[in-house]
């Protein structure tokens, strides 16, 4: 496999027959290879879909097979109930709990995709029917050329804030054939976005919460082009670094502990548990009148960290964050009952009491690094 | 600070090289994002030494002992540590272009403070390993660079070069095995150099080897003059050589060791300080030492002052000590067009 391709290659710079020859070999082994799979190989008589960067691609009406290279994409398709296509991941999706029950033999799966670039001859020991890369792959254009020329079919799934969010689960949904999966999500996420609004929406401004949310790090928050930055606008609560952006450095929102001082906010939410622990103890932070309420908070974490820009998990966790600002306008909400029902409906998983606190406490459910088995 | 040679020295200048990083340190105490007048400054600083309430509110306090105070201490010892040393191996070494980092201590430090971060996610242990590291890379440069048992300085160099070459070859892999999510930006941002993140039960780790290095390093003034003129002139004048630049490089990499562990790798600082230095004293390690201690402490200190004011958020202090660093040692070349350095 791997030499039919080198020749194709070496010969494609002579003559265009040879370049046709090539790529009429290539299509020959995708489709062998497709076949080897034991499915009827159809590449190109599918469906077409349009992914995050307005490509159009021509998917087989059958997907059966898809290598990720993202955290948020995997969870997507492990949500819709595709974790058993997953042939290649990132090396992020293998930590955490809730992926291992839901892609089979995920420990043992190929990682085609590191920091720099793509192995091609890891792809080809694979041959997913498709791979679905996120936005910043997709731009390094030497891996671009590599896998077009390798023959492999991709497309891009990215997002930055709600809209975009909602349709790459659909764009997902259309690619591996999982449409009712992902329409029944997206409803499950327009009612509990629309219910936190309507129980927030009459709040006055004086009596609305100020929050400080930091991302991953202390002295990072979130950025207008993050999905938690319109989560903080769903809940109904105060950003203080609304409009703070002058700091921007590569797409991250730096901020000084000073600075966090200067916007005093009434509530810290953090979803890395370091972060909070940071905060807490660390004598920098003894003086703002978050810690000295105690009023930092870690938030959950399920299949992804809560908060995250990477977060799959939006809507239960605008919930969890509305509940946790405004206790007294979702009394009847029982927020346990919520995250059990929607790890029950969604990820097919019955979670017990001790699997859920340890959801809301944000311990255990993602392996440190070192703890690798 | 040590005071300059008595007879060498006018008493108005040794008062300045002394109050200097003292002034230098009060500014940055009064600088930053929330807006605290000088006064409040005082006042905390009293109530923080008394412990009796002088009406300063919980935040002003947290921000001047907690964030302020700390990384403002830790500039002044910093940058006379990288000064410092920066200061003995161009002496030593006979050569104006080597820095603090000469000997490999820097990368050696980033490569401990790397392996920290990933295998233990633990702060604590980052500067205890960053401080070994550092310690080892020296060692490992001195055993290359010493052949038939004598340790020239050009071999030294090399040595030096060879070992940095390949702690910062296994630190890019380490950052590349890294999770992309938690670990590679604690380790870019360790890297990069930040007195932002100092936390005053850390500061013992540093300030511990930086004084114990510049004590060595003070008290050997004279013998790194010796030093500079060459081995063979430094022997026939009756000094163990060997022996002294064992005692030099120790003195230099404590220093070293103790600052980087802490803040990271901050470039620049222990090359262009000692030559900004220099113009001031000339080459006489006596009152060279201790001008360029004092002109370490303020420069930092005034860089990492810059750091809060001309941005919203921190930017990383080795970056700006390079991006001020680099013009002004173009500005020095030219203007001194290369005298007193050769």
């Amino acid at each position: 496999m791997k030499n039919n391709a080198g020749f194709g290659d070496k010969y494609r710079r002579k003559s265009g027959w040879t370049r046709v020859i090539a790529v009429i070999a290539a299509a020959v082994l995708l489709l062998s290879a497709c076949s080897a799979g034991g499915t009827p190989a159809a590449p190109l008589s599918g469906k077409t879909v349009v992914d995050y960067l307005g490509r159009e691609v021509a998917v087989p009406e059958q997907v059966e097979s898809v290598a990720v290279f993202y955290n948020y994409i995997g969870q997507v398709v492990a949500l819709l109930d595709g974790g058993d296509m997953i042939r290649a991941v990132v090396e992020g999706m293998k930590r955490d709990e809730l992926l291992r029950r839901k892609i089979p033999g995920i420990a043992d799966l190929p990682v085609p995709s590191g920091q720099s670039s793509i192995n091609i001859e890891t792809m080809m020991s694979i041959k997913p029917d498709i791979t679905l890369m996120r936005y910043e792959t997709a731009m390094n254009a030497g891996d671009i050329e590599n896998m077009e020329k390798a023959g492999f079919l991709y497309a891009v799934v990215d997002f930055f804030d709600i809209e975009t969010q909602r349709e790459s689960i659909r764009l997902v949904g259309e690619i591996i054939g999982r449409t009712a999966q992902a329409e029944q999500y997206l409803a499950y996420y327009d009612q509990t976005l629309a219910l936190i609004r309507s129980r927030t929406a009459d709040i006055p401004e004086g009596e609305r919460i100020r929050v400080y949310h930091s991302v991953n790090e202390v002295v990072r928050t979130n950025h207008p082009n993050e999905i938690s930055y319109y989560v903080l606008e769903a809940v109904g609560c105060i950003n203080v670094a609304e409009g703070f952006s002058t700091a921007e450095l590569g797409g991250k929102v730096n901020v000084s502990v000073e600075q966090i001082y200067l916007w005093d906010p009434d509530v810290v939410i953090a979803n890395e548990p370091a972060a909070v622990e940071y905060m807490r103890t660390n004598e920098a932070f003894t003086g703002l009148r978050a810690v000295r309420e105690d009023r930092v908070y870690q938030l959950p974490v399920g299949a992804s960290r809560w908060g995250h820009p990477g977060s799959l998990e939006t809507p239960i966790a605008a919930l969890y964050i509305a509940k946790l600002l405004y206790p007294t306008h979702f009394e009847d909400i029982d927020i346990r009952e919520e995250i059990r029902d929607f790890y029950h409906d969604f990820w097919m998983l019955d979670l017990d009491e001790e699997e859920i606190e340890s959801i809301i406490s944000g311990v255990g459910m993602r392996e440190p690094k070192d703890g690798r088995q | 600070m040590d005071t300059l040679e008595k007879q060498a020295a006018k008493p108005a200048l040794l008062l300045v090289f002394i109050t200097l990083p003292f002034a230098a340190a009060l500014l940055s105490l009064c600088t930053g994002r929330y807006p605290i007048p000088p006064i409040t400054v005082f006042r905390a600083l009293l109530q923080g030494v008394s412990g009796r309430q002088a009406g300063v509110s919980a935040e002003a306090m947290t921000i001047i002992t907690g964030i302020r105070l700390p990384r403002t201490i830790m500039g002044a010892f910093v940058g006379a540590a990288l000064a410092a040393s920066g200061t003995a191996f161009q002496g030593v070494f006979r050569n104006p272009l080597v820095n603090s980092g000469i000997l490999g201590v820097s990368s050696g430090a980033s490569l401990g403070a790397a392996i920290s971060i990933l295998l233990f996610q633990n702060s604590t242990l980052t500067p205890v390993f960053a401080f070994a590291f550092g310690l080892m890379a020296v060692f490992f440069s001195y055993i290359v660079g010493r052949v038939h048992n004598s340790s020239s300085t050009v071999t030294l160099v090399l040595g030096g070069t060879i070992i940095s070459s390949i702690f910062s070859s296994l630190l890019s892999f380490i950052k590349y095995i890294a999770d992309p999510l938690n670990q590679l930006p604690a380790i870019t941002f360790w890297t990069m150099g930040s007195l932002a993140s100092i936390v005053v039960s850390n500061m013992k780790f540093a300030i511990v080897p930086i004084i114990l290095g510049m004590i060595l390093l003070l008290f050997n003034r004279w013998n790194i003059n010796v030093l500079s003129m060459g081995d063979q002139e430094a022997k026939m004048l009756g000094l163990n050589t060997g022996a002294t630049k064992l005692t030099v490089i120790l003195g230099a990499t404590l220093a070293t060791a103790g600052a980087v562990c802490v803040s990271g790798t901050i470039g620049w600082v222990g090359l262009i300080v000692p030559h900004m230095a220099r113009m001031l004293t000339g080459n006489d390690n006596r009152r060279l030492m201790p001008v360029s201690i004092s002109m370490g402490a303020c420069f930092l200190v005034m860089v990492d002052v810059l750091c809060r004011v001309i941005s919203d958020a921190e930017i990383p202090i080795g970056i700006m000590t390079s991006i001020i660093g680099g013009p002004f040692f173009i500005y020095l070349i030219k203007k001194k067009k290369g005298d007193g350095w050769t």
